[in-house]
């Protein structure tokens, strides 16, 4: 019996490993293959033209680009308050097992809902219409846990010799949070971050019925009523009319670009996880 | 008891606790603890491992607040008479003024004037002329000058485990504190770096309030004015006796006491 085990599990593990891999490499394979013919600095430049799936995805990129840095505007310093307060001014046990049993459940909301609710608060209570600003607050707010719970990851960490000593030189905790856990610990909040960025690039369903529109505008010039083009929606409505070639020729190649968009923000992310790591062991 | 056995010439405390008790969640770790501990010179505080030394140095100076889970504290601790628990006390200021050297050097990853300036820049407001000024004066405190004016600059982390301890020192001496705690000091250096931080904590003695814990007799005896035995008595830490050194030694009078000399000497 325990001679099977020993020999099936890592058998097991590899067939779960390789079809995991072969999965992922046939999606990137796919989208490769079919999204890089399509790929040239006019398909990146170009603002898209009258028929569907015709021109370039300027705006779209733009829209995506600015959705994600008004997440990332609004989701940092959230998530900077939460990780701190959960970890540094929080000392009860209940307390900080509260707080972070309340960043999964936040974690596990599905994305759908928070477009709900940005229907509900920004497009019908503020009145403001669909606005790239209330796509950006609700994919901000998406990606908190995401990054709070990568700072707090980093803050539990770090040694507690540090906070000790510089306590014990009359440091008081604000000033320790600023000189010696922030600068230790920033970098599992910007790996958290930039995941975390990489999610809200791709999500469709919180801009859906809150900031995203399928063409008409550019670049939005105020808050109300001033939607935005976004990849992620591009790719939706596109894959809705798949049928036609020129559209999916245009699909492909947005998927594409969103793909390396997300690839980058991950990729990014690398180092300052294994910094994080090595800081650890070091610690 | 410890009335009695206060050095006749001793006069107002500079540090005192009364009926000073605290507790985990699970259980006391010191019980009802009388200390005085006069101003200037060394006092030493000896105990076997986990009586509670360490968590009583951290009464002293508020560190205790820091312990998570929290533990609690009761009885009435002092500074220069003034309570050091209590509404209104400005915790942080207090501990300014009563710095703490750890067992292990606790450094920055930053340069070593970083390090030394790292308290002092926060707490006082100095002029970068003060601050450079306040750098030399604690580095030289520490005996630490010699060996690092040239490369004030570089990571502290370079700096051999002996140097990190005395940069510590150095980083607490640069805010002038009245009394520092030092908490096993020497147990993490080798016997050259020792005798160096010995040196110090003597010559520290004639202006600054020195409390040691040590695990080392022998070091008791060659720095400490008046020692304090902290036992483990039903599972609990107390003070069992104060007094001066060779009264102490020589005629211990619990047999806590008894036993941890006994099994130091033996095992030397
Ligand atoms: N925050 C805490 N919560 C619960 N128990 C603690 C806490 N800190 C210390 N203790 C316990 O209190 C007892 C005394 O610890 P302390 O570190 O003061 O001993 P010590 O005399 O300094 O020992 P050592 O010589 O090994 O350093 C130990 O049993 C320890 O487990
Ligand atoms: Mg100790």
């Amino acid at each position: 019996m325990r001679k099977w085990i020993d020999r099936g599990l890592p058998i097991a593990c590899a067939i779960c490993a390789v079809a995991c891999c072969a999965l992922l490499l046939g999606i990137v394979a796919t989208i490769l293959a079919r999204g890089l013919p399509v790929l040239s600095g006019e398909f990146l430049s170009a603002a898209d033209g009258e028929l569907l799936g015709s021109g370039g995805i300027r705006y779209q990129l733009f829209g995506t680009v600015l959705l994600v840095a008004t997440a990332l505007a609004v989701g940092a310093p959230l998530a900077l308050g939460w990780a701190l307060v959960q970890a540094v001014w929080v000392r009860s046990q209940r307390g900080r097992r509260l707080l972070r049993r309340t960043l999964y459940a936040v974690n596990a909301v599905p994305s759908i809902l928070f477009g709900i609710f940005g229907l509900i608060v920004f497009v019908k209570y503020l009145d403001w219409g669909k606005s790239w600003l209330a796509g950006g607050i609700l994919l901000g707010l998406m990606i908190v846990p995401t990054i709070a719970v990568a700072l707090v990851e980093r803050i539990e960490a770090l040694p507690a010799k540090y906070v000790r000593a510089a306590a014990g030189l009359g440091l008081s905790k604000g000033r320790i949070v600023t000189s010696v856990i922030l600068p230790q610990c920033w970098s599992g909040g910007a790996s958290g971050a930039l995941i975390g960025l990489a999610r809200a690039a791709g999500e469709t369903a919180p801009i859906l019925f809150t900031a995203a529109v399928f063409s008409g505008v550019t670049v939005p010039h105020g808050v109300v009523e001033s939607p935005v083009l976004a990849l992620p929606y591009h790719i939706f409505v596109l894959a809705q009319d798949s049928f036609d070639p020129e559209a999916g020729a245009h699909l492909w190649g947005s998927a594409f670009v969103l793909l390396a968009l997300v690839l980058a923000l991950s990729l990014l992310a690398l180092p300052l996880r294994l910094r994080a790591a090595e800081e650890a062991q070091h610690g | 008891m410890a009335d009695i056995l206060r050095m006749p010439s001793a006069p107002r405390p500079i540090l005192s606790a009364r009926a000073v008790s605290v507790a985990s969640a699970e259980r006391a770790l010191l019980h009802d603890v009388d200390l005085d501990i006069p101003e200037a010179g060394v006092f030493g505080i000896i105990g076997p491992s986990g009586a509670g030394k360490s968590t009583l140095l951290k009464v002293f100076n508020r560190l205790l607040e820091l312990e998570t889970p929290p533990l609690e504290l009761a009885g009435d601790v002092r500074f220069r008479g003034r309570p050091v628990y209590g509404a209104g006390v400005d915790a942080d200021a207090l501990r300014s003024r009563v710095g703490m050297l750890f067992q292990q050097p606790v450094v920055f990853p930053a340069s070593i004037r970083r390090n030394v300036l790292f308290g002092v820049r926060h707490v006082e407001r100095l002029s970068r002329a003060g601050l450079e000024e306040r750098l030399v004066e604690a580095l030289e405190g520490a005996a630490l000058w010699d060996e690092v004016a040239d490369r004030l600059d570089r990571p502290a982390v370079e700096l051999s485990v002996g140097q990190q301890q005395r940069l510590c020192l150095a980083r607490t001496l640069a805010l002038r504190p009245e009394v520092v705690l030092m908490d096993e000091p020497t147990s993490a250096l080798d016997p050259r770096a020792t005798a160096a931080i010995e040196t110090l904590i003597r010559r520290l003695a004639d202006v600054h309030t020195i409390v040691l814990v040590t695990h080392d007799l022998d070091q008791a005896r060659r720095l400490a004015d008046q020692v304090a035995c902290v036992c483990r008595r039903d599972n609990v830490g107390q003070v069992i006796e104060t007094g001066c050194c060779t009264e102490l030694f020589d005629n211990p009078r619990c047999p806590e006491t008894m036993d941890y000399l006994d099994s130091r000497g033996t095992d030397q």
